[in-house]
């Protein structure tokens, strides 16, 4: 156990806090900044929503063109043949 | 921001935090590299650093974990080295990083790599509180604070260790 104390000090090697700082650089880089992160997260809910609107909408006309062509051509859902 | 300054931080502990990883993995890469890990997290971490202990005992604290999560690291990928070696018949050895402490005279080498052998093998509180004591020489008191326990929980571990270490 006592040899343990024969252990000596080192220096830090030489640019060791270079490379800290580059490190540190490299993370703030990374770091996206906040607003641009809210902005695309919003960006992307308004594309999100606006798809649906769309496909809704897309869906909703065509349930109505289906029954105003019905109408025209004066189909019947009955059996029937002649109109009594 | 904090009232400390991080390039003061850096110059007034960055050789206790290399010499310590230098004793808790006995290798200049190693130690390098957990070193430099250790400062980005007192960077990132500063603001939050509220000074209930010493920024010295905060610092021992980062480096202890960084050197333990280093370790454990290395342990897994070892094991998935070996694991994989066996299934595919390859003849590949577990990734062993050398035993270099510039710390350590050339006379004393032979002795102290078998002793620091030893010391690898104790239970990471053991061995912890031993580096602490007998290379770093801190009291108790300071042990205790870096390891967030209390002096005869310390002492215990010291005494364990050293009857450990005489049974090996």
């Amino acid at each position: 156990m006592e040899a343990l104390k024969n252990i000596q000090r080192v220096k830090t090697p030489a640019f060791l806090y270079t490379r800290i700082e580059a490190k540190i650089a490299a993370l703030n880089e990374e770091k996206m900044p906040k607003y641009a992160l809210a902005g695309l997260s919003f960006a992307f809910i308004l594309l999100f929503g606006l798809n649906i609107l769309v496909i809704d909408k897309t869906f909703s006309n065509k349930s109505e063109t289906t029954t105003s062509l019905g109408n025209v051509y004066d189909l019947k859902t009955s059996n029937q043949l002649y109109n009594d | 921001m904090s009232n400390y300054n991080f390039k003061s931080i850096y110059d007034d502990y960055s050789q206790m935090v290399y010499n310590l990883c230098l004793n808790y993995l006995q290798n200049t890469e190693d130690a390098e590299d957990v070193t430099q890990e250790v400062f980005v997290k007192v960077y990132k971490n500063l603001d939050q650093f509220d000074e209930k202990s010493s920024i010295k005992t905060w610092i021992y604290r980062i480096c202890i974990n960084a050197s333990l999560d280093f370790l454990k690291a290395q342990k897994n990928k070892k094991s998935i080295i070996f694991n994989f070696s066996i299934f595919n018949n390859f003849n590949v050895l577990p990734v062993v990083s050398d035993f270099n402490h510039p710390g350590i005279l050339l006379e004393n080498k032979e002795g102290l790599e078998s002793l620091f052998s030893k010391i690898n093998e104790l239970p990471i509180n053991q061995k912890t509180a031993l580096l602490l004591k007998a290379v770093e020489d801190l009291s108790q008191k300071e042990i205790a604070e870096v390891m967030n326990m209390n002096e005869k929980a310390v002492e215990s571990l010291l005494s364990r260790a050293r009857k450990n270490l005489k049974e090996k």
